[in-house]
């Protein structure tokens, strides 16, 4: 585990290393960052979460507010609207795995006194449940074991997060998001599955 | 600090892998499975000492509760010392997922649910052990109209009706004469004489041979009300206080999806709940022939006693027993956990 851990981070920093130094011309990876989450679903059911993020605008907004004091206050944000590919999996220890894939566009802001960003992303996604073992019986009573036994659901997100710019070499974000995520039909409903994400942003330009 | 609480963070994420570990072996067993059945896929959990193979599989109450709700507490903790316990959860309730209509949940379809849980488990555990089933409040309802079938295979021995609700109809009637009767000892007693006349009063303004739909749920929450009365003035025994064992089913649970699932598939089927409060199996208890225990709270408002002494008369065995727990109200598990274990032995090891 170590190893793999050391090798992991060993090849991000060469890859940065190689990606920085090249100026010239914005190569995909230059265009994107990458987010690294630790996914809990329903609090604590762990899991990881991985997403490749693209920015479709950015725009900074200068302001200031002058308070009763003539103190000036720097009230400058950057606004960005964001569309990200997003993949990973949780797992309910006493019951199943879920993988699951969903697309969001959100919208970040970031306040640029205080590096602190908020957050709200909406999109589609898939989930897909994987059982432990599964038995299926028909109406002659005939017992059958499946494999991947499991069931798949249109699951759209809503996300709500808040977190800070950080100036680490390998880091530019870390943001907490509350993501409520919707299974349709699950059995004769929806069930919403309420997750915690603590996430870090790698950007390979910087 | 901050590395302080990234520690605890991933230290508790750490013991909810190791709360997840399995032990498999016999004479300890952690099984967990899923049965696929006409459009659910239901959760079976199996814990306890297989050593002697003998299944105690309960049927969950509710509509809207889950199995594992039944491993909490000290009953279950002794019975899996000496038994397999079978807890599953039924279509659209707990954990188990699916898709299927509203319309399409049925008792019937509920009670062949349970006998593909129950080949699933020969299937697995063998040809040659026993099964018992106990069936607690709308568990009592299902597992009455399963032996009602008659296809159940031999391997099931016996039959444990815990304040089963196999005639809602009747548990209406009897549980406004039993608010009446309980109530007005109470009050002569001089015990919290104003919430017995509160419910008295109310009760008394019901038409008891036609109890509608919202009606028989309004006194279900007035039952609810009177047992834990008894319970604040010592007449049934409190439940015992969670303990972390408790605590670490009650998050295995999942508590928000069993809710929303729960909600969609019952309390929002308006159909399904109104054959509920029209099913009676009074009538077809002779039916039943297999070795049969009957176990009720004195204090039982939700499901009354005088339901339990109808399956104790009329069921169609020699092999039969029904006691009462003088301190207990629907829940003999959890108010007088000992003697639920002690009289469930008993039963299982003369019929096993």
């Amino acid at each position: 585990m170590k190893k793999i851990l050391f090798t992991t981070v060993v090849i991000l920093f060469f890859v940065k290393l190689v990606y920085s130094q090249q100026t010239d011309t914005l190569s995909f990876l230059q265009t994107r960052t990458f987010t690294f989450s630790y996914f809990g679903n329903n609090l604590l059911n762990p899991g990881l979460k991985s997403s490749i993020n693209f920015t479709l605008s950015e725009e900074t907004i200068k302001k200031t507010k002058t308070r009763k004091n003539n103190k000036i206050i720097d009230k400058s944000y950057n606004n960005k609207w964001i569309l990200s590919g997003n993949i990973g999996f949780f797992w309910h220890p006493q019951s199943h795995v879920a993988v699951f894939n969903y697309y969001l566009i959100s919208m970040q802001k970031l306040k640029l006194k205080s590096n602190r960003i908020t957050l709200f992303g909406i999109g589609p996604g898939i989930y897909r449940s994987f059982y432990p073992e599964t038995y299926t019986v028909n109406k002659a009573g005939t017992v059958d074991k499946i494999i991947l036994g499991g069931r798949m659901y249109f699951a759209p997100v809503f996300s709500f997060g808040s977190g800070k710019e950080i100036n680490n070499y390998f880091f530019t974000e870390r943001i907490f998001t509350t993501n409520l995520m919707f299974l349709f039909d699950y059995n004769t409903g929806i069930v919403p599955l309420l997750n915690l994400e603590l996430a870090f942003t790698f950007d390979f330009k910087r | 600090m901050k590395i302080n609480k990234i520690v605890i963070f991933f230290s508790v994420i750490t013991l909810n892998l190791f709360i997840g570990c399995n032990k498999n072996g016999l004479n300890s067993l952690n099984d967990h499975f899923y049965v696929r059945h006409a459009g659910a896929d239901m959760p079976v959990y199996i814990h306890g000492n297989a050593s002697e193979k003998v299944f105690l599989l309960f049927i969950h109450g509710g509509p809207g509760d889950n199995g594992l709700q039944y491993r909490e507490g000290i009953a279950s903790k002794n019975l899996e010392k000496d038994y397999a316990v079978v807890y599953y959860d039924q279509r659209g309730q707990g954990l188990s997922e699916g898709k299927f209509e509203q319309q399409d949940v049925t008792i019937s379809l509920m009670a062949d649910d349970l006998h593909a849980v129950i080949l699933t488990i020969i299937k697995k555990y063998g040809n040659d052990i026993s099964i018992f089933l106990l069936g607690h409040s709308w568990g009592g309802e299902l597992g009455t109209a399963y032996l009602l079938k008659n296809n159940y295979p031999p391997n099931v021995k016996g039959w444990i009706e815990i304040d089963g609700a196999h005639d809602v109809p009747k548990i209406n009637v009897e549980l406004t004469k039993m608010i009446i009767k309980v109530g007005n000892q109470q009050i002569n007693s001089g015990n919290s004489k104003d919430k017995w006349q509160e419910l008295i009063s109310w009760v008394n303004k019901l038409d008891t041979a036609n109890i509608n739909f919202e009606q028989g749920r309004d006194l279900n929450r007035k039952a609810r009300i009177a047992e834990q009365i008894l319970i604040n003035d010592g007449f049934v025994t409190a439940p015992d206080k969670k303990t972390f064992r408790d605590l670490t089913i009650l998050y295995n649970q999942n508590i928000i999806t069993g809710i929303f699932s729960g909600y969609y598939t019952y309390v929002n089927n308006e159909g399904f709940y109104a054959e509920i409060e029209t099913t009676s199996y009074t009538n077809q208890l002779h039916n039943i022939s297999l070795p049969s225990l009957f176990l009720w709270g004195k204090y039982d408002f939700i499901v009354p006693a005088t339901l339990g002494y109808d399956a104790y008369y009329l069921v169609n065995t020699q092999q039969k027993d029904i006691i009462i727990f003088e301190q207990s109200g629907h829940m003999p598990m959890k108010n007088q956990p000992y003697k639920f274990v002690k009289t469930i032995s008993n039963f299982v090891e003369i019929h096993k």
